[in-house]
């Protein structure tokens, strides 16, 4: 039977009526619009649908919504700021780690939870933290450039700010 | 000649104009589209893989609550279609011939009636006996798969085989004098491969939303790489005219040949007609590794005739391409047959390629296109051929290495060639001495050639009242940086910034026609009609300018948006002047056009037979070397370090340059190490990303490129293609590398821990 759930996603609340077996990622794409969030394997093996569940990547076509109430979620809608990119976002952006788009935004919110549980990440742990995203484009290469360059600091506030003035 | 140094806007590294809406998750793929009253389609599938279907019930399906549409063969007007070979419906008609073919389909009002009404169409068939192996297959007593063969219409000109019994299509290359050739050789060499299956592995599914609009236009939102064809073919499979449908497709979630084909939009087409409602249709993740494309696998025999001095003077190659159960694209075959003499010149040769079909799902279409099955062939053989001569793999090469005025096995002249300085760069960039490093660890070297573009293409460029540009093409961006590379150009002509260039792709309404992208010829041909329509709205341009400053034509230049009169600093118009104002006196705005199709030229019919293009615009090439080391134990090969040297011409955009290269070479190396679809009596025994897994983040090697100084003449300030010659050198550099450190010869893809381990298993006794 369908119930009535209360998600919080990107600082806002959302009450959606929901099948128990509904998943997080059709819910969030279907119910509420927010197309951000890919899908491509719809079976938990590429990360393209990658969120954060408080803090931490999650693959939201093998999460249930049921089992979401109560927490915070963060799709790719909810990282950009007044306006201005997420650090990661304007690190893929200039480091030219975009090709399709696809895995793009799966791309970005597994970085985010890769450097929230490890801010400093040797080039190795990118490699293993970033493994987990298929992407037939880009060799990878230019992604870890992108999350590298973050976790550098290349791209804290005030330089994002530059960057995005520019 | 013009240098990329010489250029404000080529060359310069151009962030992709459509980059921002991807990070941000607003760009639209087809799967982000849902409709109002939208009803979900789904395809009920062949079992079996051969057989003749007695009945096919669908009452049950369209008495389900829910159900709005059940289509089958008998529904559809009785079209087929393909490249070259007119073989396919959209439904099975009277037969099915593999495991995963559409027999219905149905339009429900979501996904899980959709399903559930599939599970209740009943299907009675006769099975007949199937045939899963190309060579097999070839056989006089081999299970018939397309009864009435010769009767298909085909767009090539049959040679002896073609549409008999199991081959569909054969092309014949012969150069020289053959037995001549071989008798002149000091040695012979004579080896067998195998390739496999590979899939496109696009992370985007296929999916198209069809609808029905207020004047009773189908409007088609897709995922492909040849819109104006989807188009064309539509028309043909439903019978409604051609201006009764715009094709407008979305942002392509990747493509690599894959989505060069037509296969969700005709079935979501037909259901959105039949109930007048949106139709969407995405395929299952399933259906993607068993009803889609893959990659030709298949066997190709290679005899190779050497002087002692390494001098190739003969080759006789035998190319048998299994196309499955259809050959939506036997023109990979065809590129297979070109490639197969590798970059080299051999004055004596002969190829037969045979496109062939078995009860399997469809080869066609992939990055590479042909051409990396034939490249593992030759460049395992040329390094067989080294290593039994003592001669140094890089020797070997650059001493048969095509160059400029040479002509290719085929017969056509080739005017920009610098495979030899992919090769001298390459040596250079590794520091090459020779092939083995250390126990277990050596390097590996393969160079390849790749036609490139060609085919009808167009381009409108129109100047705005701002003094920006609009550049409308056919052609699509996959993720390759079409969209930018296009703007690029068009700022380049005019003399504008790419942020001026407003480029329009793809929708069939909007835009002129484009064949496709596919085949490197993006940037070459597509970007070659940019450039002249870009051109035509400069003259116009210049000319307007003329007539308001009063002096001729001759007397202006361009420069940062403003028209000068050359023999005077002070006098200019800015664009924005000439365009604003003036487009009103002059009745509308400046249109520049153009329409090429640089593929005219057919090929010598006395040495080539069976030809499914004209003469390529022309030919791109590539060295890679590789580091690799082997645990012995295991057998497992891990690439370190990949070294990549491209003859592209003139570079656009180097950061995309650089990711299309890195991109290529990763999808080389998944199919030199693991990736393969694997079909055992016709059923796809692995259909996820997890158990045929691409390579991930771990896998990837340091990379290290560049390119080598030139300019082709027939492409947009000289640029040449590298999509799909960046793919072709991976696997026989990986085989390479592995014989330099074991001592065993891989002949077989995908080089697995097992083959190793069986080879040093055979050396050792």
């Amino acid at each position: 039977m369908k119930q009535v759930v209360q998600l919080n996603i990107n600082d806002s609340p959302y009450e959606v009526m929901v099948a128990p077996n509904e998943t997080l990622a059709d819910v969030v794409r279907r119910k509420l619009g927010m197309t951000g969030t890919k899908l491509g394997c719809e079976q938990g093996d590429c990360g393209a649908c990658t969120i954060l569940i408080d803090g931490r990547s999650h693959l939201s076509c093998i999460t249930l919504a049921v089992a979401s109430e109560g927490k915070e979620i963060v799709t790719i809608e909810g990282l950009e700021k007044d306006g201005k990119l997420d650090p990661i976002q304007q690190a893929i952006l200039e480091k030219q780690g975009v090709q399709c788009g696809i895995c793009t935004p799966g791309v970005i919110m597994s970085a985010k939870g890769l450097l929230n549980e490890n801010p400093e990440p040797s080039h190795a742990e990118i490699v293993v933290g970033m493994s987990g995203n298929l992407c037939r484009c880009t060799g990878y290469e230019k992604i870890f450039d992108a999350v590298e360059a973050v976790a550098a600091g290349e791209y804290d506030d005030e330089k994002t700010s530059q960057a995005g003035a520019e | 000649m013009t240098r990329s140094n010489e250029f404000a806007v080529i060359g310069k590294t151009t962030s992709k104009t459509d980059a921002i809406a991807k990070v941000t998750g607003d760009a639209r793929f087809a799967t982000d589209i849902y409709l109002k009253n939208m009803l979900w389609a789904r395809v009920m599938r062949s079992t079996v893989a051969h057989a003749r279907i007695i009945s096919i019930n669908t009452e049950k399906a369209k008495n389900l609550d829910g159900v709005k549409a059940v289509l089958t063969s008998a529904d559809m007007p009785d079209g087929k279609y393909g490249a070259l070979v007119l073989d396919m419906g959209v439904f099975a008609q009277d037969k099915v011939r593999y495991i995963g073919e559409a027999v219905a389909a149905v339009a429900a009002v979501d996904e899980k009636t959709a399903a559930r009404a599939v599970e209740l169409i009943e299907v009675e068939y006769e099975e007949l006996l199937a045939v899963f192996d190309p060579l097999e297959a070839m056989q006089p007593e081999a299970p018939v798969i397309h009864d009435d063969l010769a009767a298909y219409t085909t767009l090539f000109e049959r040679t002896e085989r073609a549409m008999t019994g199991n081959v569909n299509y054969q092309s014949n290359i012969n150069t020289g004098d053959i037995e001549a050739g071989f008798a002149a050789a000091d040695f012979i060499f004579e080896d067998t491969y195998e390739v496999q299956k590979q899939h496109p592995s696009y992370m985007e599914p296929n999916s198209t939303v069809a609808d029905v609009d207020e004047t009773g236009r189908l409007i088609i939102y897709n995922t492909t790489q040849r819109p104006h064809i989807n188009q064309a073919i539509l028309s043909s499979l439903l019978g409604i005219p051609i201006s009764k449908i715009r094709v407008m497709p979305c942002h392509v979630g990747g493509g690599f040949g894959g989505k060069n084909r037509t296969l969700t939009e005709p079935t979501a087409a037909a259901l959105a007609l039949k109930t007048r409602q949106p139709v969407r249709l995405t395929f299952s993740h399933e259906e993607e590794f068993t009803s889609a494309t893959t990659r030709h696998s298949g066997v190709l025999k290679m005899k190779t005739g050497v002087k002692k001095d390494g001098t190739l003077i003969a080759s006789d190659v035998k190319l048998y391409y299994d196309c499955g159960a259809y050959a939506p694209t036997p023109n990979a075959v065809w590129l297979g047959a070109i490639s197969s003499s590798g970059a080299y010149k051999i004055p004596n040769s002969r190829v037969e390629a045979f496109s062939i079909y078995t009860n399997k799902m469809m080869g066609g279409a992939f990055r590479g296109y042909g051409a990396p099955q034939a490249n593992f062939a030759r460049e395992s053989q040329m390094d067989r051929i080294a290593r039994e001569l003592n001669i140094d793999p890089i020797e070997l090469r650059l001493k048969n290495c095509l160059v400029a005025g040479d002509s290719l096995h085929t017969g056509q002249k080739l005017h920009s060639v610098r495979v030899k300085e992919t090769l001298e760069k390459a040596r250079d960039m590794v520091a090459w001495q020779s092939p083995k490093l250390a126990p277990n660890r050596a390097l590996g070297v393969a160079c390849g050639i790749f036609a490139c573009g060609g085919f009808a293409t167009s381009s409108i460029v129109k100047l705005n009242m701002d003094g920006t540009a609009s550049v409308a093409t056919g052609a699509m961006d996959m993720g390759q940086g079409l969209r930018t590379v296009m703007g690029q150009i068009t700022a380049e002509e005019l003399g504008i910034s790419s942020d001026d260039v407003n480029v329009v792709i793809g929708d069939t309404d909007l835009t002129p026609f484009d064949v496709g992208i596919f085949g490197d010829r993006g940037t070459h041909t597509t970007g070659l009609a940019v450039k002249k329509a870009a051109e035509d709205a400069k003259i116009q341009l210049l000319e307007a300018a003329a007539d308001a400053m009063e002096v001729d034509v001759s007397a202006l230049e361009i420069k940062d948006k403003k028209v000068f009169d050359k023999s005077s600093d002070n006098r200019f118009l800015h664009f924005r002047e000439l365009l604003g104002g003036g487009q009103y006196k002059k009745g509308g705005p400046i249109i520049g056009k153009a329409s090429i199709n640089p593929t005219e030229q057919p090929f010598d019919t006395n040495i080539v037979q069976g030809a499914a293009s004209k003469m390529f615009s022309t030919y791109t090439f590539a060295t890679h070397i590789v580091e690799t080391e082997i645990d012995a134990k295991t057998g497992e090969v891990k690439v370190i370090k990949a070294t990549a040297v491209h003859d592209c011409g003139t570079v656009i955009n180097p950061a995309g340059l650089k990711g299309q290269i890195i991109g290529g070479l990763t999808t080389g190396l998944g199919y030199a190490l693991f990736e393969d679809v694997i079909i055992e009596d016709g059923q796809v025994k692995n259909p996820s990303f997890l158990e045929c897994r691409m390579p991930t983040a771990v896998d990837i090697p340091e990379v290290e490129f560049a390119t080598v100084d030139e300019f082709d003449s027939r492409g947009p300030f000289g640029a040449k293609g590298v999509g799909n010659v960046s793919v072709i050198n991976m696997a026989p550099a990986i085989a390479n590398a592995v014989d330099a450190a074991l001592g065993v010869r891989i002949k077989s893809l995908p080089i697995t821990p097992g083959k190793i381990l069986q080879g040093l298993e055979e050396r050792a006794n």
